[in-house]
């Protein structure tokens, strides 16, 4: 026994000398500066931050950035890498990176995390080093550009942009009798009653509530819906507490759960991501849900309901909605080196712009997101291009879509660096409040002086 | 290598037993007490959006924590909650453990196969064990909710993690669940080391198997009782985060926002690196408030004495 | 009459261990069968009402594994069927290879510096011993997320992040004070005797360690490495932010990225989940004697 033993150490030790030993990763060849009139940038490397999606594309556009960028003037000779980090993991990612002291030269960012990294000084504004940003600006969708906007500066360049959506089951309101979907939040519970009550489905309405980013994006596309205001241009907490817009959302989700029964306590363990998979399995007839996964609604082969999913403006007494922003930033650590910020702009560019590729003039990476994920895009001249309509047009009725996206809005008070925080004491509240273990007043009461106390 | 052992032994022991702690030592203190000393430092600074303001603070992020009306009620919340789930998974752990090692200390046929089967929740990674349970209580496509249905205990699906009375119990028995084999090996080894004479001696005086287990058996795995307790309470503090983060992320309301959890959510959230550090240190006097009324209640001599005889 | 009782009493007691035996596997295994069930299961199958508790030719599939270990999505598949597929789905298997690495060298560290340590703490009294010995135990006390920016730092420092040496420093670090703290607790069950006797012979340091502890320890030397090589295994706080890249990503933190996917495929997730605790189950079957033996070794 004390043979084989001897053997397995002897294995053991040999993987340590082996682990120790082994040559360090060759690190990025350093980027010599160059004047900045040279015709050709490079060798550079350049990295970027990315939460894990899709990375067979985004490895391809790479790719393709890498080709235009070398012949492009000046040529540029650069490498991308890329960091990535599940998407739940990214603000955390991020975060212990640069408080570590280290940056990404490009990194993605949803809307909610900018203000507090912009507040940090991780990343910088696009517009100070890439004046041309600024010429996007018009053709952006004002919710997104608001969105990519921090103390009046903008920092990104679009990776896409949605709106939070109301989605209807054709068939199982033609199975109630209901010929038109609801207008009002009202006529949500009476329709869901009487689809509830014929049977066609236990769990009518799913609206995911579930803690984490989904639930905002659900919760505000609810509030703008009758209108309802949470904060003014200076940040200032202007909602009342114990009526309004607000008070009555939160309300009648209360009502839904525990008086009417039209939407299921279970909606607290769902997130938007669940409430798709339950909606495509013909398990609900209303869902608010982002509108990319309309695309896998009406799917068949995916989705049991296909051909069924349909969109509709917001119910709600202006029918607005919530719209959501991923972009792209400029990391502070590229505008330390000439040449990687040139590469890093050209990067943003590429990915979030207008771009010449092949003699085509168009956004062809948010395009390609569209066509083929079915992801928004902030850039409405899109809607003109054949390719784009004609992919949305087989998911959804592109009128509508229209029509809802031009009443989003992005989230208010998210330029607010403190935001992340109170955002994280409005899911545990609301939720009570949901569940009527709160009082609906209480809890608005508290998260509008924490809002107080959290700006000072 | 001139020295005899007995030489070396006799001449500076102390000098020879640091040379042979050194790399332990220097993995520890590089590894583990220089970002301790650090987080402590951490601990004393003022954050303002993600970076140090420069002042000093001493001990107002502590302060804060107790006292502040933004930071404290979400802190004793999460202390009661810690609590709560500490109590129940640690008691919970030994005893489902302690019967299971009692039953394989019967040393019947099928009892390997027990051993066995104990190394699988053991064996899996807990972001795995997280991933699994998650897809178990799945209050639309879960099994558990499944099979629930089929055997006619429930007319409707319903949610676990959703539930505000139920979310903490579901992360206690997925924690319970993988971490009962642990103790349990830790239990069978104490016990295999009563002779079943002692036994058979308190069955010759016809006493029940309650009173053999209460009288003998017990007083004997005291020792192991302590350990098991001590590691328990340790990872019950700590290992439950994975499950947390996956299952309910803190909700619904705050019924799960643990202390891992709020330290998570300080730090790296809401970029309060200084009031996150501080939280994780009076996490560690938890601790060790804990483990020191295990080892002071549970029978202090008795203790000594058992560890000088061996 | 007396024995009548007796047998009568050990044929229910028989019974009842059976029966509780029953129970206790039951309650083990049904999550695991259920993970592996899954993954063999269409995707569409998996949103069935009631669940496919077996599955059937019609729901049965191979393509969660294919992707995993080929990274091929069946040709037939959907285009957004093959959106499910996520890509991390295909960094399964080099997350596992960097898990067993680590986690086998985090072992042979532990078991090399780890061992001499114990044996100090428990045959000599030294200056400090008891000092140092608590020291050791009281980083056991610390939450991993408390330290992981300075962590950061640090590394930082020694151009050491994303890297797997770093990872192996810092999980020897974690586990190497309860690898002494077992050792010594189990050497101290042994008697100093044979060891005495060794040093009368003439036996040196590592002599005396080599012929006599070690063998003596075997098991309890077993029960440590398998302690030492599930905590490298199963870390997720320090993996998750000091990997950037496959060069270092565990599997730990590749699953906990695939479980938060934007709609991946649960049946991928099911699959990558039973790939993952395939390869610590394997050896703990392989090495079930040693495994058992050690883990259920007296310490205290």
């Amino acid at each position: 026994m004390f043979k084989r033993l001897g053997f397995f150490a002897g294995i053991i030790a040999l993987i340590v000398v082996a682990v120790a030993c082994a040559p360090a990763q060759p690190t990025a060849p350093a980027a010599a500066p160059k004047p900045a009139e040279a015709k050709s940038i490079g060798p550079v490397t350049l990295e970027l931050g990315g939460w894990t999606y899709d990375n067979a594309k985004v490895m391809q556009n790479l790719q393709k950035y890498q080709e235009w960028a070398a012949k492009g003037t000046p040529a540029i000779d650069v490498k991308v890498t890329m960091s990535d980090s599940g998407y739940g993991d990214f603000d955390t990612f991020v975060t212990t990176r640069y408080a570590g002291g280290k940056s990404f030269d490009v990194l993605y960012s949803s809307d909610h995390w900018l203000a507090k990294w912009a507040a940090a000084g991780w990343v910088v504004p696009l517009e100070d080093h890439f004046p041309e940003a600024k010429k996007y600006a018009a053709d952006i969708t004002p919710f997104a550009l608001q969105a990519m906007t921090y103390k009046g500066k903008q920092y990104g360049l679009p990776y896409y942009a949605d709106t939070m959506f109301f989605v209807y089951n054709k068939k199982m309101l033609a199975d109630a009798g209901i010929a038109v979907p609801p207008t009002t939040w009202a006529e949500v519970t009476q329709q869901a009653l009487t689809i509830k009550n014929k049977g066609l489905s236990q769990t009518p309405v799913l609206i995911g509530f579930k803690a984490g980013s989904w639930f905002e994006e659900d919760l505000f596309a609810m509030f703008y819906s009758e209108g309802g205001k949470l904060f003014d241009d200076k940040n200032a907490a202007v909602f009342e507490t114990d009526k309004g817009p607000i008070f009555d959302t939160i309300e009648w989700v209360a009502k839904s759960i525990n008086d009417d029964k039209i939407m299921p306590p279970k909606v607290m363990d769902m997130t938007a991501v669940d409430v798709q998979q339950a909606f495509k399995n013909g398990d609900a007839a209303f869902v608010i849900v982002p509108g990319y996964m309309m695309k896998e609604f009406n799917t068949p082969g995916v989705s049991k309901i296909a051909g069924q999913a349909a969109v509709s403006m917001m119910p709600g007494k202006t029918h607005n909605t919530n719209g959501f922003t991923r972009m792209y930033l400029l990391g502070k650590g590229a505008v330390a080196d000439d040449a990687k910020k040139v590469a890093s702009l050209k990067l943003i560019e590429f990915f979030g712009g207008k771009t010449t590729v092949d003699g085509v003039s168009s956004y062809h990476i948010a395009k390609r997101w569209s066509i083929e994920n079915g992801l928004g895009f902030a850039f409405p001249s899109l809607w003109s291009d054949p390719a784009v309509d004609k992919a949305f047009s087989a998911m959804a009725d592109t009128n509508v879509m229209k029509s809802q996206q031009a009443l989003a809005f992005s989230k208010q008070g998210m330029t607010a660096p403190w935001f992340a925080e109170w955002i994280s004491s409005v899911r545990s509240e609301t939720q009570k409040a949901m569940l009527r273990q709160a009082k609906t007043a209480d809890v608005l009461n508290g998260l509008k002086t924490l809002w107080t106390s959290l700006a000072k | 290598m001139t020295l005899t052992f007995e030489q070396r032994h006799h001449r500076n022991t102390t000098a020879f037993a640091y040379r042979i702690l050194l790399p332990s030592l220097a993995f520890v203190l590089i590894f583990i007490g220089y970002p301790l000393v650090y987080s402590i430092w951490i601990s004393f600074q003022d954050f303002k959006y993600g970076v140090p303001t420069g002042n000093v603070i001493w001990f107002r992020n502590f302060l804060d924590i107790l006292t502040s009306s933004t930071v404290a009620p979400q802190f004793y919340n999460s202390l009661l909650v810690t609590l709560k789930f500490t109590v129940v998974a640690v008691a919970a752990v030994v005893i489902i453990s302690l019967g299971i090692a009692l039953i394989i200390n019967e040393r019947f046929r099928g009892n390997d196969l027990l051993k066995l089967a104990l190394l699988l929740p053991y064996a899996i990674p807990g972001p795995v064990n997280a991933v699994m349970w998650n897809w178990i209580y799945d209050p639309t496509f879960g099994v558990l909710n499944g099979l629930l249905y089929q055997v006619g205990f429930i007319k409707e699906y319903f949610t676990i993690t959703g539930n505000p009375d139920l979310a903490l119990w579901g992360i206690a028995f997925a924690y319970i669940w993988k971490f009962v084999p642990y103790s349990t090996f830790l239990f069978v080894a104490g016990l295999s080391t009563i002779p079943q004479s002692v036994y058979e001696a308190a069955q010759m005086d016809c006493a029940g198997t309650w009173r053999i287990f209460r009288k003998v058996t017990l007083p004997l795995l005291m020792p192991v009782l302590q350990m098991v307790l001590v590691i328990q309470t340790i990872f019950a503090l700590l290992m439950h985060f994975g499950l947390v983060f996956v299952l309910t992320r803190g909700g619904p309301g705050n019924a799960t926002s643990t202390l891992a959890w709020l330290i998570y959510n300080e730090s790296f959230t809401f970029t309060q690196f200084g009031r996150g550090a501080a939280m994780a240190i009076m996490l560690s006097l938890i601790m060790i408030v804990f483990i020191y009324l295990y080892l002071v209640v549970l029978n202090p001599e008795k203790r000594s004495a058992r560890t000088q005889g061996a | 009459m007396l024995a009548n009782t007796i047998s009568g009493r050990r044929w229910r007691k028989q019974l009842l261990t059976l029966v509780a035996t029953a129970l206790i596997l039951i309650y083990i295994l049904a999550p695991i069968c259920w993970a592996i069930v899954s993954s063999f299961q269409k995707e569409s199958a998996l949103e069935d009402r009631p669940p496919h508790f077996f599955p059937t030719a019609e729901i049965f599939t191979l393509s969660h594994y294919k992707f995993i270990f080929t990274g091929q999505i069946d040709k037939e598949a959907t285009t957004m069927i093959q959106a499910q597929y996520t890509m991390s789905g295909t960094y399964i298997l080099p997350g596992i290879v960097n898990s067993i690495v680590i986690a086998l060298a985090v072992t042979a560290i532990n078991l090399l510096f780890g061992l001499p340590a114990g044996h100090a703490f428990a045959r000599y009294q030294f200056w400090g011993s008891s000092q140092v010995f608590m020291g050791f135990l009281v980083t056991r006390l610390l939450p991993a997320i408390s330290i992981v920016i300075p962590m950061y730092i640090l590394l930082q420092q020694f151009d050491l992040l994303d890297t797997k040496r770093a990872l192996v420093g810092i999980y020897s670090a974690i586990t190497l004070p309860f690898t002494i703290w077992i050792l010594k607790a189990y050497f101290q069950n042994i008697p100093v005797e044979y060891e005495e006797a060794a040093r009368m012979d003439g036996c040196g340091y590592l002599r005396t360690m080599w012929r006599v502890v070690i063998p003596l320890a075997r098991p309890g030397i077993i029960a440590a490495a398998i302690f030492a090589f599930m905590a490298a295994y199963d870390e997720f706080v320090f993996a998750t932010v000091l990997t950037s890249s496959l060069n270092s990503k565990t599997q730990t933190v590749i699953i906990a990225g695939l479980a938060q996917g934007l709609s991946a495929s649960r049946g991928l997730i099911a699959a990558a989940a039973v790939v993952c605790f395939l390869p610590p189950v394997l050896l703990a079957i392989l090495f079930r004697k040693q495994v058992v033996q050690g883990l259920t070794t007296r310490f205290a």
